[in-house]
């Protein structure tokens, strides 16, 4: 198979993330944080050391404020049912994933809460310029997609922040971070959400939000933290206050190692062989009659992810013939971000989705390209 | 650390509000060269589940000074 839908979730992993994970099922195995045995500890210290490579990997100086969740959509109802009260006005854009979409809808039908929604352009691009203009005096959040699912394309998240002030701003990282130097200091983000298995490498069932210090959510679960035990009262302080339940041990293990493995690599690195196949794919692409591509064409604006129609042939039959004739995995359809594929004109039937991953090779580019050229043909023939 | 690393000095065990606070001041004292051993936290000292860090009494005031500038507070120290 030619795995082409790391959008989806990244494979291969790397064999330290694999490594990390069995050394914590066959040699560690206590309940982090939960009693003071060495086992226990050993799991604990595999969760800290998680957390620190994560910090560093994003810019945080203070690892206390990552919390970890189950993946990027429990962080983002953290962060959304934790800000947002009753009436509150929120700014988004067009792009946003249904992760985003539909807490904002519960929200909108049951509190109140106003949604402001910020139009793209065609290849998924917001203006800053239109974020502010869409402030209001009592927006209490903007939230801003900061790679795209669906076209790729990168935000500006710094130019969105320094446009809109002391508006706190989240961020949905899911597709960028392990793939784009993300750094939550540098660029002034108040909440990052984040996954664990797409571009970061790691296993499913990890993820995180990043809280900006001072800023103050209410918790989206409570209960057992290992700590404070004599109290009924939630901990105030962090990563206590939002972590309640025993944790997904093995997967953290597995997360922290491909956060060093990132580190020792570098995202930077990571990324331009990653546009270089994406150059490679795009350009190739680009010459075959009867293909649409979305998204930006300046790499500096994207990731490498390649969304695609074949004038003729539906998005799931393109996505089929791939799989099945050619071995290529990719991903067909709306991506649960059916905003998003209005916005760069792919609604309803949405596209064909092609992502190379950190072990992508040239070759296998190569045979995409062909197949979809064959498979282009045959649909106008 | 092992347990004999520390020798015969006395001891003073050192609360924190979280494990990975626990955590943190362990990897300050590594990175110091302080011997440490993390414990169940003393059933004396508090209900809490968690860990308690061992330090020598003579390298606590150091380590409350290592921590006051992370600004990683602890919450307790206690002789054995």
């Amino acid at each position: 198979m030619i795995y082409l839908d790391n959008a989806a979730t990244s494979w291969p992993k790397p064999p330290c993330v694999l490594e990390a994970m069995s050394d914590f099922l066959t040699n560690k195995g206590g309940s982090p944080g939960r009693s003071g045995h060495k086992m226990s500890q050993d799991a604990a210290r595999v969760v800290f050391e998680a957390r620190e490579a994560l910090a560093q990997l994003f810019g945080v100086s203070d690892s206390r404020q990552l919390i970890f969740t189950a993946n990027a959509t429990t962080a983002i109802n953290l962060a959304l049912f934790g800000m947002l009260r009753s009436g509150d006005h929120i700014v988004i854009s067009s792009m946003e994933h249904n992760a985003i979409l539909r807490p904002l809808r519960h929200l909108a039908d049951t509190q109140d809460v106003r949604v402001s929604v910020v139009q793209s352009d065609r290849s998924g691009l917001i203006d800053p310029a239109d974020v502010r203009a869409a402030l209001q005096p009592d927006t209490r959040l903007v939230a801003i997609v900061q790679a795209s699912n669906a076209s790729g394309t990168l935000e500006p998240v710094a130019a969105i922040k320094r446009a809109i002030g002391e508006v706190p701003l989240l961020v949905d990282a899911s597709q960028a971070v392990g793939a784009y130097p993300v750094n939550v200091e540098r660029d002034g983000i108040d909440l990052l959400a984040f996954t664990g298995h797409k571009s970061l490498l790691g296993p499913m069932g990890t993820g995180g939000l990043y809280i900006r210090p001072g800023l103050e959510l209410r918790p989206l679960i409570f209960g057992g933290t290992g700590s404070a035990s004599d109290s009924d009262l939630q901990p105030d302080f962090l990563p206590d206050r939002y972590e309640s339940g025993t944790c997904n041990g093995v997967g953290l293990a597995g997360l922290g190692a491909a956060a060093r493995y990132l580190l020792q690599h570098g995202v930077e690195t990571i990324r331009a062989h990653e546009l270089a196949l994406w150059r490679r794919l795009h350009d190739g692409l680009a010459g075959i009659d009867g293909l649409t591509l979305y998204g930006p064409t300046d790499p500096t604006q994207r990731l490498a992810t390649q969304s695609l129609t074949v004038v003729g042939l539906a998005p799931s039959e393109v996505g089929q013939q791939l799989s099945e004739r050619y071995g290529i995995a990719v991903r067909a359809g709306l991506h649960c971000a059916t905003a998003a594929h209005k916005s760069i004109g792919s609604f309803p039937t949405g596209t064909v989705r092609l992502s190379v991953g950190h072990a992508t090779t040239a070759a296998e580019v190569d045979t995409a390209i062909t197949a979809l050229g064959e498979i282009a043909a045959g649909a106008k023939a | 650390m092992s347990d004999e690393a520390g020798g015969g000095g006395a001891r003073v065990v050192v609360l924190f509000r979280s494990v990975h606070d626990a955590m943190y001041a362990e990897k300050v004292c590594k990175e110091h060269g302080l011997w440490c051993d993390l414990v169940p936290t003393p059933h004396k000292h508090s209900t809490d589940c968690g860990m308690a860090l061992q330090v020598l009494a003579t390298d606590a005031p150091v380590l409350q000074e290592l921590l006051a500038k992370l600004v990683l507070a602890y919450r307790e120290i206690h002789p054995l």
